[in-house]
């Protein structure tokens, strides 16, 4: 009896008691996509999963949560790219948010992961995906208008820049133990944030 | 540019005058004490009244546990810190005036943050020669980072360290 019900128990656990338009099948077979929704799902699940991320640390981070993010989708399959969008000389980029006491940070610049996308009239589209400005996925034109600065300028790289400079130039991936210490950092400046 | 440790130069920050200044790595923090001990690897020792904000003990904490720099506002004769800045690595870029020419805007790659560096503080001229300094090196092999350090909440830099290696 154990043993049929071992085996029933191992049958069961191949497949998910979810309805089937909430299993995220994301960058799965020859597809390197996902949909809207499965986007939508992936970002929820990564923000709950990674606690060790600081998504409500909006002054700084970011270059370090594409990492992450970009990281998890390539090892999904995704086709992962990485868009940036730069202040003009001296102005700067500024994102509304309600995890600061002003209400909105500043930044030079900002970096999040694309992915290609299927839209809903059957296009793929690379789109952002960004927690830290949206539960959604975004164009980079949509993501761009988050940051209020209509002269920024937007510039799309593969997943490989750690940060990438205006001008093209690359600081490449410290690794992981960098990170995990840079990401330590990153919460504790958190904790000790004015509210 | 101020040499590590020199504690002559002297700081005008936020509300805080005149006050000598100390830079360096935490060796030892007795939380605890009334008031709350610091020492730091010249082995010279500060200390940290009860009043003083929870954020400063914070950031003494975040730079003895990540092994960072940290700069002091002190009273060399009572020893007591009146002010606390963390510190980060990098190479800062300058990026142009703000504030109708009174300050320059200033990056920290990789960080997004924006930072200011005054014009009418008393370490202006130091802190821009050092990060142009920085910028200048050509040896591609020579470490060209910084200690930058930095007063968080008004986003200001106020002091650069060249990183001994």
């Amino acid at each position: 009896m154990s043993f049929l019900s071992d085996i029933w128990d191992a049958i069961a656990s191949m497949f998910s008691d979810k309805d089937t338009d909430e299993i995220v099948t994301t960058c799965s077979g020859q597809s390197p996509s996902m949909t809207e929704s499965e986007a939508v799902e992936w970002m929820k699940n990564f923000k709950d999963k990674r606690t060790d991320i600081p998504f409500d640390w909006p002054r700084d981070c970011c270059y370090t949560r594409a990492r992450e993010m970009a990281n998890e989708l390539n090892a999904m399959g995704c086709t992962v790219g990485k868009v940036w969008n730069y202040a003009p000389p001296g102005k700067v980029l500024r994102a509304e948010t309600t995890n600061v006491k002003e209400g909105y940070v500043l930044w030079g610049y900002h970096v999040a992961p694309t992915v290609p996308i299927q839209r809903e009239n059957g296009s793929i589209t690379d789109m952002v995906l960004d927690p830290s400005l949206s539960d959604q996925p975004l164009t980079p034109n949509e993501w761009k208008e988050l940051q209020g600065n209509s002269n920024s300028i937007l510039a799309q790289s593969d997943a490989s820049p750690y940060y990438r400079a205006q001008d093209g130039r690359v600081m490449q991936d410290p690794g992981d133990a960098d990170v995990k210490e840079t990401l330590a950092e990153h919460r504790a400046n958190r904790a000790i944030e004015p509210q | 540019m101020p040499q590590e440790n020199d504690v002559t130069s002297r700081v005008t920050v936020g509300t805080e005058t005149n006050r000598d200044r100390v830079f360096g790595f935490v060796t030892e923090w007795v939380a605890g004490a009334r008031p709350a001990k610091i020492k730091l690897n010249d082995d010279s020792e500060w200390l940290l009244a009860d009043e003083s904000i929870n954020m400063y003990r914070m950031l003494i904490e975040l730079s003895r546990d990540h092994k960072k720099p940290i700069l002091l506002a002190v009273d060399k004769r009572s020893r007591m810190i009146g002010m606390v800045f963390s510190t980060m690595i990098g190479v800062p870029e300058l990026n142009g005036e703000i504030g109708d020419g009174k300050q320059i805007q200033v990056r920290v790659p990789p960080s997004p943050r924006v930072f200011r560096l005054r014009k009418d503080r008393p370490w202006f001229n130091a802190v821009k020669t050092a990060i142009i300094g920085a910028q200048n090196v050509s040896d591609p092999t020579k470490s060209h980072n910084l200690w930058v350090a930095f007063d968080s909440v008004e986003s200001e830099i106020v002091d650069v360290r060249p990183v001994s290696n």
